[in-house]
């Protein structure tokens, strides 16, 4: 009896863990044939490895009762490259715990059962696929176990191989259990008695190997032999993969689903009126004033709008940044005005020779707004004449 | 956890059972194991096997060479050959481990499809046949200059140095499973190894006599957990002086830590370990 109390086992994958078996309990019992039946990738060798005691699950407990092989696998799995055939059974041998004459024994048995000749002292690299399956397979049939795990052996081989085989399986199956996984259901529905079907993520036992075979061919859409509507095409069912998203999958999820939500809302945008395009207010200059126009009959408001202009809107601290802003701006414009008024106001003093008006220059407090120049120059102040002075030096500059 | 369970008996029983079956299937696997090694060797050849007995003998052929141009042919009373050989011994069982333990799993993947071989026979398997030329190139070193060159020295204290002995398999054997279970999943590691263990080597005192060093530096050496276990080793082979900062508590601590340390890295990853 092979006993699976809430198995789970797993892969790691970039995209985080792909199940194989979620939570299977399950009850394998010894003394029938069983056939192991699923769609590629559904983990039925790794349930045979698992069963076989090769592998282990990632969570749960299998307990097992009696001897059992080793997964023979088309691979060769348990042969060594390096050794020769030989060396390869005396490896076999010791692990079961032969020793001597036992070990001699089993040798030549294997010798005469691989047929293999010469390359039976060679090293097993040089084998092909189909001669180190059939070592693996001479190995395990000549131990006497309790149970056989055969992985999709029977496609290897020659026709004498596969026939030698089939006679072993026979008069073995007698005496032992085999678990045989397979894609042939025809072979499977001749040899074995039970079944367990494999499937997103799961294990289903079928105490008969007929009803595990039905219920695949339903899990992958296929028509049975015995379906009325044969000729029907079937669409095949999706089995969603179960898999736990990892971190990274989390993230690469949400991104996509922020990049969908902004080509949504780009969509709604372009579908929804396009709103009028509002003029730069210019900010306005000191001393230009304009003449005020007649308002323009008002404006069909648009829906962008309908909350105000955008200077009625605008926060207070951007009214009162600009209202600086256009503060400075007018008293650079004074002052630039100002130094204007006054070199025109000296070069006017020193063209008519006037020394105190010169002398004294024009301060910004003389200024007065709305004078030219030269209604400056009659108002900037003269001192008397004096008559024992000398006349008026030159103009040499401003100091 | 895979398990076979038997026809049930008295669970005293049971247990001792258990243990007995376990002890015999694990010393079937390894032995087959140790003979697996053994073929893979020899069918390379004989120089392969020869090469490695000789390439730990290299290294101390070579620094003894090195301190015999500088005239130097005594240390403390003790031939130089014997000092150095005695050094690099315990640098060489602790760090063959570190080296060849790496690809053990590896090498054996194809019988990991036996149920009864686990991945942590195919590293202890490796690790015995690594140790079993190693001493068996070292006691023949050791013969060869007593035999041919009359250079010998008595071992003063044989109890306690087969102690230091063992005590270098720790390390190693802890080392060994660090290395051979994270030197498997990522092989990146196998080329960083290099250059964690030429330090090691050259700050563990194996090349020279560590009282002669001022106590500064001997203070900063007695970091490395080598350098005491060496020292040891010394003391009770050849009856040197200990310099007050060789401590044995710490490398007997060092030894459990990195054992402790090896286990766990095996037991947290031994489902990937026989993932293909």
């Amino acid at each position: 009896m092979i006993t699976l109390d809430r198995v789970t086992k797993y892969f790691m994958t970039p995209l985080g863990r792909h199940y194989v078996l979620k939570n299977v309990s399950l009850s394998v019992p010894l003394g029938r044939n069983i056939g192991v039946i699923g769609r590629n990738g559904a983990g039925k060798s790794t349930l045979l490895r698992l069963m076989a005691g090769v592998d282990y699950p990632n969570k749960g407990r299998i307990t097992r009762v009696g001897r059992y092989s080793w997964p023979l696998a088309l691979a060769g799995r348990g042969i060594q490259g390096n050794m020769t055939g030989r060396e390869n059974v005396i490896f076999a041998a010791r692990i079961h715990g032969m020793r001597g004459r036992e070990i001699d024994n089993l040798v030549s048995r294997v010798e005469q059962f691989s047929e293999l000749d010469d390359f039976y002292d060679m090293e097993v690299s040089t084998y092909s696929s189909g001669m180190r399956a059939r070592l693996s397979f001479a190995i395990a049939m000549l131990f006497d176990f309790d149970c056989y795990f055969i992985d999709e052996l029977n496609a290897v081989g020659d026709t004498r191989f596969r026939r030698l085989t089939k006679e072993y399986f026979a008069g073995k199956r007698k005496a032992a259990t085999f678990i045989q996984v397979s894609h042939d259901l025809e072979d499977l529905h001749k040899v074995c008695d039970a079944g367990i079907l494999v499937d997103a993520a799961n294990a289903t036992y079928f105490e008969n190997v007929d009803d595990a075979i039905a219920a695949y061919r339903e899990a992958v859409g296929e028509p049975g032999e015995d379906d009325a509507e044969a000729n029907v095409p079937v669409e095949p069912r999706i089995t969603p993969v179960v898999m736990a998203q990892s971190r990274q999958a989390r993230r690469l999820t949400a991104l996509a689903r922020k990049r969908r939500l902004i080509q949504m809302r780009k969509q709604s945008a372009a579908a929804a009126p396009v709103p009028v395009p509002i003029a730069p207010v210019k900010p306005s200059t000191p001393g230009q004033r304009k003449p005020q126009r007649p308002a323009k009959p008002a404006r069909p408001v648009a829906p962008s709008q309908a909350l105000g202009t955008p200077e009625e809107i605008q926060p207070d601290w951007l009214k009162r940044r600009r209202q600086a802003a256009r503060r400075l701006a007018n008293l650079q414009h004074l002052s630039l005005k100002a130094r204007d008024i006054t070199a025109k106001a000296l070069a006017g003093a020193a063209a008519a020779n006037n020394p105190d008006a010169v002398k004294q220059g024009f301060k910004r407090r003389h200024l007065r707004p709305g004078l030219s120049p030269a209604q400056h120059l009659a108002l900037a102040p003269r001192k008397k004449p004096n008559p024992q002075a000398k006349p008026g030096p030159t103009i040499k500059s401003e100091d | 956890m895979t398990e076979v369970i038997p026809a049930s008996l008295p669970a005293p029983l049971e247990a001792i059972r258990q243990v007995v079956t376990g002890y015999r299937k694990m010393s079937s696997v390894l032995l087959a194991l140790i003979f697996k090694e053994y073929k893979g060797r020899s069918s390379r050849g004989i120089m392969s096997i020869l090469v490695s007995l000789l390439q730990p003998l290299i290294r101390i052929i070579f620094f003894s060479l090195l301190w015999y141009m500088t005239g130097r042919t005594m240390f403390h009373g003790i031939p130089q050959v014997l000092f150095i050989a005695s050094g690099v011994f315990c640098y060489m069982i602790i760090f063959v481990a570190f080296r060849k333990l790496p690809g053990a799993i590896s090498a054996n993947q194809a019988v990991l499809g036996f149920p009864q071989v686990k991945p942590i026979d195919a590293l202890l398997s490796r690790f015995i046949v690594e140790m079993v030329l190693l001493i068996i190139s070292f006691t023949s070193f050791i013969f060869i200059l007593y035999w041919f060159f009359d250079i010998a020295e008595p071992v003063r204290e044989p109890l306690p140095l087969l102690g230091i002995t063992l005590l270098c398999l720790t390390v190693s054997l802890g080392l060994g499973l660090v290395v051979g279970v994270y030197g498997h999943l990522y092989n990146g590691l196998r080329a960083v190894l290099g250059f964690v263990t030429m330090p090691i080597f050259f700050t563990s005192g194996a090349l020279h006599p560590v009282n002669n060093l001022s106590t500064e530096f001997r203070e900063i050496l007695a970091w490395n957990p080598l350098l005491h276990i060496i020292e040891y080793a010394r003391h009770y082979w050849f009856g040197t002086r200990l310099a007050p900062e060789i401590d044995l508590f710490y490398a007997v601590m060092f030894a459990v830590a990195v054992l402790g340390f090896g286990v766990l890295a095996y037991f947290g990853n031994r489902i990937r370990l026989v993932q293909r």
